[in-house]
């Protein structure tokens, strides 16, 4: 499970985050939504521990980050926004190096590497050298490399973009096997209707704020829309023109007290 | 964390062993300049040697007026003189020739009767290359003082005075150098050069490749957010830019060594360079790469791209070459100048040189100077690899 609270980060006079807040449980799919520069790899990153907040916590299976970051990296696997693989090695070579850094070695790396190959259909291509990989082959590689160690918690930074269909549906049906295996799995994306099929709880982030976080069908029912798509672009125009406070609370959830959804906590 | 160190240092070079490009720069090309350094040398003796015992022909005008004796003593040396119909001053300074003789009418009377005879000697010092015409103006002028030498010397018994009178000091040199410190001291200096060249190139591929390119290609992130330390993923990738320094440096150093003492310059002793210099070379020069490896990954880390840490490298090559070149050329170095970082090192070297053997005094300021400075500049490094700001720009 993965908790934050109250997440602060300004560079300078931007004030990239500012006060962000939602929780993500184990077996749901959270989405994490919001319009470009809106905040959402930098509460990626906060979360990761690779920048430290300036205000609030992140708590990871029990491990706060600013206390214990190599424990809670340990906690999660995380798909990085870039599709950056390193060209001289092939995937199993990047599965090996990564697990490396979770304590696998020997027969049980080779098992785990294998897993992972075998989960994402890369047997084609997993011992020939990544240079020339198209998109989605590298999709793949850097998906595989943040599940080697078979993390609790998944973080993927909009693992569908730039994909084709067939690479997209791929990647969704991990996703969903990821949690239908009791994963926590967290990530952004910009396509509403994908945020619509998967995810089970959204949090809706714009100007470095949580504008509302809740289920699908309850931000649509909050916001009359008859799409999250709408209820998207509602709650967006509702942050730059109410306070953000009147759809969500500092928890994180729903105003008014509601559960976020069935599968909430 | 020596288990990620381990694991970064084996990935790296690995990356690095299959880079064509990057093994080419680190690699290939300071072992073709070590190769081309011991064997130059040889090779340019040879080949003056050779040209100084070729038979050269001399085109001349007025070969009917110059003493029988002088020509013979041109025979001697291996010098013919061919007559020459046309314009001889024009021909060499076209540089279609490279030097020739005029004889004036009486030059042999004036010989006899002993009066200064004179010939002109037309030489174009940029004809035939660097073993031109100022190679044949030696030539002749060596031939014509033997000829000088025979004539004041019969001139001299006519007048029963011994030629001794002519020498009044004679100056016997004897060479107390011995063989390894004349190979040694030769070597050096371009050792000291050799050594520069490669530590400042050696790591520079791979110390830019590990991070400036790690962030440009996107996987930078991807490993920060391992559970491996910061400081753990820069020892890891500091260790690969050191290994693949030191490569080249052992590689280089060796094949130096290999080929200069199978092709000797030829020099008094004919001797390549001592084992004792390439034990030194190594000892000295890598503490050196450490610190060069360090300060590498620093500019490399500061930089956003590939390119950038490129132009940012270059003042870092002049920094490690210029002390190495000043070495060179420069004779007396103090113990206590083995300590200065970067200097350190050929000043060590240039010291064991002189002296013909290993001098463990001089090689220990040399290491302690430089993991001095090698100890000042990793925190630095590692603080600036360890900034968000910087590790993010892009």
């Amino acid at each position: 499970m993965i908790q934050v609270r109250d997440l602060v980060k300004h560079y300078g006079e931007v004030r990239a985050v500012d006060g962000v807040s939602f929780h993500c449980p184990d077996g749901h799919i959270t989405g994490l939504l919001g319009p470009n520069g809106a905040g959402k790899t930098t509460t990626l990153r906060m979360i990761c521990g690779l920048i430290r907040p300036m205000q609030g916590t992140v708590i990871v299976d029990g491990h706060e980050v600013g206390q214990n970051p190599a424990a809670v990296r340990r906690a999660l696997g995380v798909q990085t926004d870039s599709s950056g693989t390193y060209p001289r090695l092939t995937p199993r070579e990047h599965f090996k190096y990564f697990g490396g850094f979770y304590g696998l070695s020997g027969s049980e790396l080779d098992a785990r590497v294998q897993a992972v190959i075998d989960m994402l259909g890369m047997g084609e291509f997993a011992d020939r050298r990544t240079q020339g990989f198209s998109r989605g082959q590298r999709q793949k590689v850097i998906l595989g490399r943040a599940l080697v160690h078979d993390p609790k918690n998944v973080i993927m930074d909009e693992p569908t973009s730039g994909l084709d269909v067939m690479a997209v549906r791929e990647t969704r049906d991990v996703i969903r096997m990821l949690r239908d295996r009791g994963h926590c799995v967290l990530f952004t994306t910009h396509y509403m209707d994908e945020a619509a099929r998967l995810c089970d709880r959204v949090a809706i982030i714009i100007r470095g704020r949580i504008a509302a976080v809740g289920s699908p069908a309850e931000l649509m029912e909050m916001t009359g829309c008859s799409s999250l798509e709408d209820a998207f672009v509602a709650l967006a125009g509702g942050a730059q023109g109410l306070l953000v406070s009147e759809y969500a609370n500092a928890d994180g959830n729903v105003n008014g007290g509601r559960n976020a959804g069935g599968r909430a906590r | 964390m020596l288990r990620d160190v381990m694991n970064i240092w084996r990935k790296e070079l690995m990356d690095t062993v299959r880079d064509r490009k990057g093994m080419t720069q680190a690699i290939v090309i300071p072992l073709v300049i070590g190769i081309f350094y011991a064997s130059f040398t040889p090779m340019l003796m040879k080949a003056m040697t050779a040209r100084r015992e070729k038979p050269l022909t001399i085109p001349a005008q007025g070969i009917a007026y110059a003493d029988a004796r002088l020509l013979d003593t041109f025979g001697r040396y291996g010098i013919t003189l061919e007559e020459y119909e046309g314009d001889l001053e024009a021909v060499i300074q076209d540089a279609k020739r490279e030097s020739g003789l005029v004889f004036e009418p009486g030059f042999t009377e004036d010989v006899s009767e002993e009066r200064p005879a004179t010939a002109r000697l037309l030489t174009n010092s940029t004809a035939g290359g660097i073993f031109g015409g100022g190679f044949s103006d030696t030539r002749l002028q060596l031939a014509v003082g033997a000829y000088n030498q025979m004539v004041v010397a019969e001139r001299m018994a006519a007048r029963e005075v011994d030629p001794a009178i002519l020498v009044p000091v004679a100056l016997n040199a004897e060479d107390l150098a011995t063989p390894e410190q004349r190979g040694a001291f030769f070597a050096s200096f371009y050792l000291s050069i050799l050594v520069a060249v490669t530590v400042a190139q050696g790591g520079l591929f791979v110390a830019i490749d590990v991070t400036a390119g790690e962030k440009e290609r996107g996987t930078l992130e991807s490993l920060l957010v391992t559970p491996a330390s910061d400081i753990a993923v820069f020892l890891g990738k500091l260790g690969a830019v050191f290994t693949i320094s030191v490569i080249p440096l052992v590689l280089t150093l060796t094949a130096y060594w290999a080929v200069s003492n199978v092709m000797p310059p030829n020099m008094a002793g004919d001797s390549g360079l001592p084992g004792f210099m390439l034990t030194a070379s190594l000892l000295t020069g890598m503490p050196l790469a450490l610190v060069v490896s360090v300060a590498q990954m620093m500019i490399s880390v500061r930089a956003r791209t590939f390119r950038d840490a490129q132009s940012g490298a270059t003042p870092l090559i002049f920094a490690v070459m210029i002390p190495g070149f000043v070495a060179a050329f420069s004779q007396a170095k103090a113990l206590w100048s083995c300590l200065i970082p970067v200097y350190g090192p050929f000043a060590a070297m240039g010291r064991m040189a002189q002296a013909g053997g290993l001098q463990w005094d001089a090689m220990g300021l040399s290491a302690a100077g430089s993991l001095i400075a090698a100890a000042m500049v990793l925190p630095v490094a590692m603080k600036m690899f360890t900034r968000e700001t910087l590790l993010y720009r892009s």
